[in-house]
């Protein structure tokens, strides 16, 4: 029996390469009209898994573009079918939106099963055997619950408050309570997501608790409103300094016409407008680096534990420069930015424990079951979103 | 020919180091710890190559063999002319600098044009292809918005309203042959002179704005402006624009983070703004074209922008220096020396025709 060791992932694609491959994929699919996106996409996957390296093995993408095109094609009918009912007749079109979000967590059970499947490392598929009524739950039942009760209660309001006031408050709440919920059903799904999902006949399992989420949102906002304020603070102590706050006053309590508006305000305008970009790009990182490590941390695959260490710093400093590229090329930065990108995410994540073992005793558990036959309406639903 | 990699058993994780040995179309695999399995290269499939990722052959048992050599086996396809050595078409193409360089400038000239031409010409189709009807229905909640969070009622006596409202019947729509249902609000924004048109045919008028006209031709001015944002379906077609560039920049980047919706969003400000400058100049030619048509002369225009002009006060920045591309391709609506002289042209001819009739 080996030792257990903490083995990092790699990821060995470049820019430059899949570059080629995108700038490839985008043209055929324009000049197929979209038909190609299927190939594409079977393409992309195949680089990005092919790419990702554990223990000196890769990672596989096994979908056909067949498997692809025939959920796109479903997709663009339902389309034309809703186009069509709307032009005839724009009531039952409207009736086809509920009916649309009733499908949507099928679908998305759909994709998340056949995405699943279609990968596996060192020969040995993964699998997703979550049930459907559980994704309903979450994201049909749970977001429904607050506007319900909410909506109960601002009807009874508008009864006997009579001046509105405190149906206004009540509206209000409802709203917050309606966003409120939202980092409750992120836990839910991400759980649901990871426990229902296998190595073979390994089972992977976190145990997340949504009062964590909240913590991350919270503080999110705290830092958000701390840092509005500073920045209000220090425009307001510069143009206090210089002087120019005075001439700003002026000019706005002035009715004539103003000779030239300050440089000043036009200055802290484009300071605030810039600040606030800065601000939300690094929110973002900050989201995304404590969920992803909260979540990842905890998760295991049987005795085989998952760590993840990005650094909210780190992923800033990528996100930023990413924007900067693809504004400076006009998007043609693309494939650097997302190689780059999935580069730093994939190599803060490792494993620990007795990886090449742990794989044999899959192989053989699997041996024992026999291949598992493959789906013979299986289809990729994503819709590219 | 000789290839190193992996061998897989048959539906098996256990990995071992083995040799591709290869001649005439035979193949020998040597496997460390294991026998030597021996077959055609005819038989055998091989996966796809995308870029340099590991190569996957699946031989007649079903056991793998799996290399990093990607160049020795892309060879030995095309040698022995194998039939999985056919789509090898598409990596070349991603390998050539040639097709990269085709492939670039053409998905730019499409992608240009197709935003730039395509999109404005499918956007109006569309606008003029939706019924009058269903405009209405469109407007109806904008207009509640507007009017119970934004605007102020009007302040103006009651008298003058009626006045421009029977003007604006009994002259104004005369000269126009839509079946909208045109009608006039006025309301108050602040301290701001504006005017603004619903898709519906609702214009509102804001008080400053008629304290602004010194005489019934400078509203009027304002209100065909107006009503030739309307009958132009400028509005409908906005919207129609605006999302379609939604849907195609969230099908193109697929699951848009927030921080990649922010980097979209720099594009899309800079074309909308873009469109709707143009949506400006052409409700400005049919103001133009339908004071003549009334016998108000285009100059009236020009008289009304300017005292708007002298009061936006960022815009009297602009207006000093020489409007130069970079500020045109920012801002919402042209610039505005180009807009008083397009007037003037209109006035002129105005003074022609007149000229020609008496």
């Amino acid at each position: 029996m080996s030792e257990p060791q903490t083995i990092h992932f790699k990821f060995s694609g470049n820019g430059g390469e899949y570059f080629r491959i995108w700038i490839v994929n985008s043209i055929l699919t324009i000049l197929t009209l979209g038909i190609y996106s299927a190939w594409a996409k079977v393409r992309t996957n195949r680089y990005f898994y092919g790419n990702t390296v554990l223990d000196n093995a890769t990672f596989e993408y096994h979908a056909t573009p067949i498997m692809i095109l025939k959920g796109r094609l479903i997709a663009v009918a339902a389309l034309i079918i809703y186009v069509a009912i709307s032009k005839v007749s724009p009531i039952a079109g409207l009736a086809f939106i509920p009916i649309l979000g009733l499908l949507a967590p099928w679908v998305i059970w759909r994709s998340i099963q056949f995405n699943a499947r279609m990968v596996s490392y060192r020969n040995i598929r993964f699998h997703f055997h979550g049930a459907l009524k559980e994704v309903y739950k979450i994201l049909v039942l749970i977001p429904l619950l607050p506007i319900i009760v909410g909506g109960i209660l601002v009807g009874i309001s508008l009864l006997i408050d009579k001046e509105g006031k405190f149906t206004v408050i009540l509206s209000f709440m409802v709203v917050i309570a309606f966003y409120a919920v939202f980092p409750y059903i992120q836990q839910l799904m991400t759980s649901y997501y990871i426990n229902n999902r296998q190595y073979g006949q390994g089972q992977f399992s976190a145990q997340l608790s949504a009062e964590k989420y909240y913590k991350i949102y919270l503080t999110l906002i705290g830092l958000t409103v701390l840092v509005s304020l500073i920045i209000g603070m220090l425009i307001a102590f510069i143009l206090g300094v210089t002087g120019e706050f005075d001439k700003i006053t002026a000019m706005m309590q002035s009715s004539e016409d103003p000779e030239e508006v300050p440089i000043a305000l036009v200055g802290a305008i484009l300071f605030v407008y810039i600040a606030f970009g800065i601000l939300s790009i690094w929110g973002t990182a900050y989201i995304q680096t404590n969920i992803k490590n909260y979540v990842l941390n905890r998760t295991s695959l049987d005795n085989i534990q998952i760590n993840s260490s990005i650094e909210v710093g780190k992923l800033f400093v990528i996100y930023f420069t990413n924007i900067l590229l693809l504004m400076a090329t006009f998007g043609l930065a693309y494939p650097w930015t997302i190689i780059r990108l999935k580069k730093y995410k994939l190599e803060s994540t490792s494993v620990t424990g007795n990886i090449n073992e742990y794989v044999n005793q899959q192989q053989q558990k699997q041996s024992a079951l026999g291949e598992e036959l493959g789906d013979a309406f299986d289809m990729d639903l994503d819709l590219g979103m | 020919m000789q290839i190193t990699g992996y061998w897989y058993p048959a539906n098996s994780s256990a990995r071992h180091d083995a040799k591709l040995h290869i001649k005439d179309g035979h193949y020998t695999l040597k496997i460390v710890d294991n026998d030597e399995l021996q077959g055609m290269v005819a038989n055998v499939s091989v996966s796809d190559r995308v870029g340099n990722i590991p190569r996957k052959m699946t031989l007649e048992n079903h056991s793998i063999f799996e290399t990093l050599d990607n160049n020795s086996v892309d060879n030995l396809l095309h040698k022995l002319r194998h039939k999985d050595g056919s789509s090898h078409f598409i990596h070349i193409l991603e390998t050539r600098w040639q097709s990269i360089t085709i492939a670039i400038t053409l998905t730019i000239t499409i992608v240009f044009s197709s935003v730039y031409w395509g999109l404005p010409w499918a956007s109006e189709k569309l606008a003029y292809a939706i019924p009058v009807g269903m405009s209405e229905q469109i407007s109806a909640g904008t207009f509640d918005v507007l009017n119970k969070y934004i605007l102020d009622p009007s302040e103006l006596p009651e008298a003058r309203q009626q006045a421009i409202r029977k003007h604006f019947k009994k002259t104004l729509l005369t000269v126009q042959s839509e079946k909208f249902n045109y009608r006039l609000y006025f309301r108050q924004l602040g301290d701001m002179p504006n005017a603004f048109a619903l898709p519906s045919g609702q214009i509102i008028v804001t008080d400053k704005l008629i304290e602004m006209a010194d005489n019934q031709q400078e509203i009027d001015s304002v209100l065909l402006h107006e009503i030739g944002h309307v009958v132009h379906r400028h509005g409908l077609q906005q919207i129609i624009h605006n999302s379609f560039i939604t849907i195609a920049l969230t099908i193109m980047t697929g699951d848009a983070t927030a921080v990649e919706e922010m980097m979209i969003a720099l594009p899309v400000f800079l074309l909308e703004s873009q469109y709707s400058r143009a949506s400006e100049s052409e409700a400005d030619e049919y103001a133009f074209k339908h004071m003549i048509k009334l016998g108000i002369d285009p100059i009236y225009f020009a008289h009304m922008f300017e005292k708007m002009l002298s009061l936006e006060k960022d815009e009297n920045l602009n207006s000093n220096e020489q409007p130069d591309e970079y500020s045109e391709f920012l801002s919402t609506h042209p610039a505005s020396p180009r807009r008083i002289q397009r007037a003037k042209e209109y006035s002129a001819k105005y003074f022609h025709n007149n000229s020609i009739q008496n």
